[in-house]
Formats: C-alpha cells, structure tokens, sequence
C-alpha cells in the first residue's frame, strides 16, 4: 500500500529538484516552500467519518512577472485523514497530489504581505486500513476504495517575513471505484454496488508554512 | 526556545491532534448500494414457501402460496398478497385461470377447482366414475390433466396386480359433463399427456410382465379409438412431455431420454446430459426446455434431439428450481419454494426476483 505513495512522492521531489536546477541555470528568484496544516472536508457525510486531516506541502516558487509579484509553484503533497476503527484498525484515507499553484503578491499591510492564490493538482485516492496488533509492525490492507481526480483550490496567503499562514477552499469531486471482492461479496450477500461512485472532497484548509531563498 | 519555533511547535502539535479526531462509520459505508430483491418478499418465503407462479400479463407475475397467492405487475418491486390457508390435498394441475384438484373421496375421486388463483373452490357436482365401476374396488387418481376450454383428462387407476384397471376419464367444466375415455384392465396407469381435445397419449405398464418397460397408448380422436404405440424398455416413473401433435419427449428417472417424431409410435434415445429431468416445457416446437431433478435448467432448440445444459447464473446465485414457467421462447421464470429467477433472452441472462437473501429475514 506504501509503495506507490512513496514512488508518488519520489516523483514530485525530483519535479522539485528539477525546479531548482532550473532555477540556478536561469537565474529565476525562486523560494523553497513548505506548509502543514489541517483540513476539513465539506461535506458532512465525509466529514462525520473523518473529520480532520493533515495536509503537507512541498514546492519551488518561481517570481516570474510584475517584479516578482506573480509566483508560480509547481508542487506536490499529500493529505492524510485517519478514523480509528478500534484500538488495532485505523482506516485511512490518503490523497497524493501534484500540481501548481499560482500566487501574487496583492498588498501589504506593515509587515504582512497578502497573497491572493489559485491552485491546481491531479489526486491519487486511496481509502485503506493499517492495523497493528500487540505492536508489531503495521501491515495495510488492500485499497476499499481508490480513484484519482483533478482539484482546485483558491485561499490567501498572510505572509511575514519567512513564514506565512494561509486559508483556502479546495474543490474536488473524486469517482472512486470500489475493490472487486467487494463488488462480487455484495453480489453474493443480494446487494447491487455500482463499480464506482462520485465522492465530495470539498475542504478547508489552513496551513503554516515557510518561504525561503535556497 | 525561539518564540517563532515555540508558536510553530504548538500549531504543529494542534494539528496533529485535529487530525487524529475519530470519526463514526467507515468511508464504504458512504459507497451506495441496493438490494437486489424487494425485502418485502419475505412475506413468500418466510414460514411460507412458493408453490406456483405464472405470467399472466408482459411483466405481469401471479402465483399461489401455502399462505395465500400474490400478484405483481413489475417484477416485485410492488406485489399485492392476499392471504389464505391453501389446501394440500390431492392431485393439482393449473389451466389458464383454472385450478383443479383431484381428491380420493372414499372410493371414488372429486374435482375440486378454483377460478380465482386459489381464493374460492367448487366441487365439480357429478359423480366421475359410476357406482358399478366402484364396486371393482377403490379408485387413485394418478395423472390430473388441465386443458384449453376447461377441458381436462383424469387418469386413475384401480386394483393392483391382476386385478388392475387403468381409467381415463374427460371432464368438461365447462359443459358440466364427463365421459370415460379408456378402460384398460391388467394395466399400471402411469402418465397421461394431451395435445389438443382430440390427440392424447397414455403410458401404462403391465403389472404381471414386465415392470420396468412402459407402453404407450395414442388417441387422435379425443379418445374414441386408441391404438398402441412404442414400448419403453428400462424406465420407471417416466416425465412425458408432448412438443406438438408428432413429437414427444420421454424422461426416465434414471437419466434416460427418449425423442418420437410420429407421435409415439418410434422412439429414439436422446442426451441431455443432466441427469432424471423433473419439469419439461416445450415454449415452442423447436425450443424446449427442462428442469433437471438437481435444479439445472437444460435447453434444446431442435425440438428435442440435442440439449445445453445452460450454466444460469444471476449475479453470483446459480439459478435453480424445482418448477418453471416460460410464456415464450424468451421470457421464463425459474422458482422454487423461496426462490424465484427470471430470463428475458431465453435463458443467457437471468435476473433474481425472490431470494432468501439474510437481509429478507432481518
């Protein structure tokens, strides 16, 4: 089950280290940024199974145009949401991402600085256990449910010196197709489960996060 | 500690205890689904148990039950039930809107029949067979054949050993009226089958002779004259099915199959290759169905010469029964006491309509 949220991640850490590489051949105004925050799904049905998640951030912001005002950061993370089933099964839902966002620097107010954002990112969906029995190590079951998507996402950013909080809504309407077994023991139990189902993801979030000048 | 680190640790420490919030239910639980049968047809099933059924419109469904008899005009997604206590007694055969009992009364037999699927009976009000054809001895019904017309043939037999008699008797509900159509003595009365008012067979065995060998008997003048036909070696109990006025299709209890193209006069051996059969339904001349004693539905679509045992499957429940009814070459429905299957294309897909599913009983 970890293995491709790993190699997921792989992928965007060297989409960053790229970012960077560019970044020193051009001579581009570039800053390392990461966030961690919390998010909260929108829809109440979502919400009353997982009511919160963590969400991580990674990204190379680029000052493009406007004398560095317009940022654009590629960027990759992923979103956690734990629900504790009983003292050895925790289900788990976990959203890899990838994508850009794009910032501008609007107007300052002494020393915080606003950024109004856009953001987009393609999804990978996963709805998994862990479980854990009498401490050993956690073993995690196959995939109920996976799917992947596109999200969007709009927020503001304060940001005061190298730090910043920000705030956003994020729009994400997940098809996620349900494990086979599932499929076929409904079947045999007389039930009828379609292949797939349109999940709302809405949420919103609120980070901290770090902007910096490698 | 430097109090930016300090405000970054209490935030990433909230947020870490946010994100652990349990929630109720699991995220599959949220994923729709939908029971494939109406959970109301416990009422059929639950101390109760299907006893016939039959189409009576396009997705028009009726049929009876020991605790009463339901109709449904969408495939029970709604179903009307009205209860009674259905009687057990005698022998049963259902016409088109016509129900008729065969009911040992001392030493004779009654007709019982019912024109409304099971709610009212009345007694056929003459007495079958005649007081000097009781003084032979008592008389069994073995054979209740509903026809077209409310026509029907009653075969009965009388006696055992030397003393056996094979009766045929034609009753008309309609008209009121009944004659005896066939008196056979030191005869085994096994089965009757009729075409049409004027084509019938009957098979009987010799009690003194030969036990395991069935004759045949053939009538194409509603049972003026009769005449002898072929003679089946090694079959007990046999299924007779008549396909139209020439073919004739007989099932022995061990297996055996036997095809006649020149109604009864010839038979030729035939394999189903399922097995005793138990139910037999000609849809059509060529397309001819069957049940076999283990609940697997055969198809011939050459009249009977050569059959596919069709591996009916609806969702991930074999279907299988004990009785059937197709209203066409397409449309068919497979049922048994809690169960119920339908096809739409000849026996390829097949849906289920009633099933003991765990969540019916909850």
């Amino acid at each position: 089950m970890m293995a491709p949220v790993l190699r997921k991640s792989g992928w965007m850490g060297v989409l960053l280290l790229a970012a960077l590489e560019l970044h020193a051949q051009r001579s581009l105004p570039v800053y390392l940024e990461g966030e961690f925050g919390i998010e909260r799904f929108g829809d109440a049905s979502v919400r009353s199974v997982f009511p919160t998640g963590a969400a991580l951030r990674l990204g190379a912001a680029f000052a493009l145009a406007d004398q560095g005002r317009l940022r654009l950061r590629p960027q990759g993370g992923v979103t956690f949401y734990g629900n504790k089933i009983n003292e050895e099964v925790t289900e788990q839902l976990l959203f890899v991402k990838g994508g850009m966002q794009v910032s501008y620097d609007a107007f300052f107010l002494g020393r915080m600085t606003f950024f109004p954002y856009l953001g987009i990112d393609y999804n990978w969906v996963s709805n998994f256990d862990m479980e854990s029995y009498d401490g050993e190590e956690a073993t995690y079951s196959e995939n109920y449910l996976h799917g992947t998507g596109i999200s969007q996402e709009i927020g503001l950013r304060v940001q005061i010196s190298e730090w910043y909080v920000k705030a956003g809504y994020g729009l994400f309407r997940s098809q996620l197709r349900v494990r086979r077994s599932i499929l076929d023991n409904d079947l045999t139990s007389g039930y009828v489960t379609p292949p797939s189902h349109s999940f709302q993801f809405d949420t919103i979030n609120i980070s901290v996060g770090f902007s910096i000048r490698p | 500690m430097n109090p930016i680190y300090k405000k970054t640790t209490i935030v990433l420490l909230l947020i870490g205890s946010l994100a652990g919030c349990d929630g109720e239910g699991t995220l599959l639980e949220l994923y729709p689904w939908q029971p494939i049968v109406n959970p109301e047809i416990r009422t059929l099933i639950q101390d109760n148990r299907i006893i016939h059924a039959q189409f009576v419109g396009r997705n028009h469904i009726s049929g009876i039950t020991a605790n009463g008899n339901f109709e449904t005009p969408d495939q029970f997604k709604s179903f009307d039930f009205e209860p009674f206590a259905w009687q057990e007694e005698g022998l049963l055969d259902f016409g088109a809107d016509l129900i008729v009992r065969a009911v040992p009364d001392k030493s004779s037999i009654s007709l019982i029949y019912s024109r409304d699927n099971g709610r009212t009976w009345n007694r056929y009000g003459h007495p079958i067979v005649d007081e000097g054809g009781l003084a032979l001895g008592k008389i069994s019904p073995v054979k209740l054949v509903v026809g077209a017309e409310r026509l029907m043939w009653l075969l009965c037999q009388q006696g055992t050993g030397a003393e056996s008699r094979l009766l045929l008797y034609r009753v008309n509900l309609a008209g009121g009226t009944h004659e005896t159509l066939l008196r056979r003595r030191n005869a085994l009365a096994v089965t009757a089958a009729a075409f049409d008012g004027q084509r019938g067979w009957v098979l009987w065995k010799n009690p003194l002779i030969d036990s395991d060998s069935v004759h045949l008997l053939k009538t194409i003048d509603g049972g003026s004259t009769w005449s002898e036909g072929a003679t089946l070696e090694n079959i007990s109990d046999p299924l007779f099915c008549v396909i139209d006025d020439g073919d004739l299709l007989v099932f022995g209890q061990a297996g055996a199959a036997f095809h006649s193209a020149d109604g009864g006069a010839t038979f030729q051996s035939v394999v189903t290759g399922m097995g005793p059969i138990q139910r037999c339904q000609a849809a059509t001349a060529d397309v001819i169905y069957v049940l076999s004693v283990d609940g697997r539905l055969g198809k011939s679509v050459d009249g009977g010469f050569t059959w596919d045992v069709l591996g009916a499957q609806a969702g991930n429940t074999q279907v299988s029964g004990s009785k059937m009814y197709f209203q066409n070459e397409q449309r068919g429905i497979v049922y048994d006491i809690d169960r119920m299957f339908i096809t739409e294309d000849g026996g390829e897909h097949w849906e289920v309509l009633i099933y003991p599913y765990n969540y019916v009983f909850e």
